[in-house]
């Protein structure tokens, strides 16, 4: 094991409103084509980008019962990137050295709308709301599907959650913390109440009724607003040497994470700190081919 | 209600347990209910039978049959 290992990625996996895979997602961006409509189907309120509702983690394999919706898909798109990496069956040796490190900016939003709607209605709580609401509900789902007993991290901040995983994963490995971290992000805010507190905050999208797939429109003049949606994405990373003595197939390579804030506005980037996170980035020691 | 024939159907059609296997009082955990899954189905039959389950209780049970038994004598009970 060398402490100056590339980290590379040798697994992936996605579910989005463009369907059922990494692929799906890769050639429905290609094709320039909108999982957006009108949300929720019977009322059409807002703009959402949803999974498809034959596609979606309803009764599979081996999932929990009432695990959250976001544990559901990042469980779907773990499993892809686990096959896509040859890695079905992590081999029992090298689960304590295969950590998973995953973010989410809402975590269990269905969970937590279901335990309030039960509370004001008069209703007890579920007796696992609190396990499935955490949110590490999602770490522990996928440890627990392959059985991977290496490091872990939930992360939350907010849109970067999946990218602050990924680049700590990536130091982690560098650092020899684990020979390989299962990572991505998860989010399924499309409940009521979520898309509420959105539409509460004046950053929707304002619904196009006559073409739904269009009402998100960045640089556009006419452009109102974001539009939410729902999914998951996953990539196994492993450290070179790692990849290499399996003879995994190897996609790319991470070669580097930088990580810098504000300190100006809840929600208003200010530049300055992304040109920063970014220039970090490229400093990166790693970034210079060898 | 027949509580032995209610906790059969809640444990095979809501917690997909082997039917077989609640013809032989196998343990819960037998069954495919884990200490989670354990608590999910308490839960259930309190709404089913009106019944609350304290925590001493719950801890001890380990077949259907000990559950059985349980609700029955908490129905005894909340019926004096």
């Amino acid at each position: 094991m060398s402490l100056h290992d590339r980290v590379v990625i040798t697994g992936l996996g996605a579910v989005s409103a463009l369907g059922l895979g990494a692929k799906a997602l890769f050639a429905g961006s290609l094709a320039g084509r909108s999982g957006i409509r009108l949300w929720p189907p019977e009322a059409g309120i807002w703009a959402a980008a949803p999974v498809p509702g034959n596609l979606g983690p309803v009764g599979m394999h081996q999932l929990p019962a009432h695990v959250d919706r976001h544990v559901g898909l990042a469980t779907l798109a773990v499993r892809e990137a686990m096959a896509d990496a040859g890695l079905e069956n992590v081999p029992a040796a090298e689960s304590a050295s295969t950590g998973v490190y995953w973010g989410t900016g809402v975590g269990s939003a269905a969970t937590v709308e279901d335990s309030y709607g039960r509370l004001h209605s008069g209703q007890r709580a579920r007796p696992l709301t609190i396990l499935l609401a955490m949110q590490n509900a999602a770490v522990a789902q996928i440890a627990l599907d392959h059985g991977l007993r290496g490091p872990q991290l939930s992360v939350s901040q907010a849109c970067a959650s999946a990218a602050a995983a990924i680049g700590e994963a990536m130091l982690a490995l560098r650092w020899g913390r684990a020979e390989r971290i299962v990572v991505g992000g998860a989010e399924a805010p499309l409940v009521a109440g979520q898309l509420q507190a959105w539409d509460a905050l004046r950053v929707l999208a304002k619904a196009d009724k006559l073409s739904p797939e269009q009402s998100c429109r960045p640089f556009d003049r006419r452009r109102s607003g974001l539009v939410l949606g729902e999914g998951a994405a996953a990539l196994v990373l492993e450290r070179e040497s790692t990849a290499r003595r399996r003879g995994a197939r190897i996609h790319a390579e991470l070669c580097g994470y930088g990580n810098a804030g504000d300190a100006s506005h809840y929600a208003r980037p200010d530049p300055a700190g992304q040109q920063r996170a970014m220039e970090l980035t490229l400093q990166d020691p790693c970034r210079t081919p060898a | 209600m027949d509580t032995r024939q209610t906790l059969a159907d809640i444990a095979i059609k809501e917690f997909q347990c082997d039917p077989e296997k609640i013809k032989e009082d196998a343990s819960i955990k037998d069954l495919g209910i884990d200490s989670l899954g354990l608590l999910e189905f308490i839960f259930r039959i309190e709404e089913v039978f009106a019944i609350r389950v304290d925590n001493e209780d719950a801890e001890k049970v380990q077949t259907l049959t000990d559950i059985s038994n349980l609700v029955d004598r908490l129905r005894t009970m909340a019926a004096a």
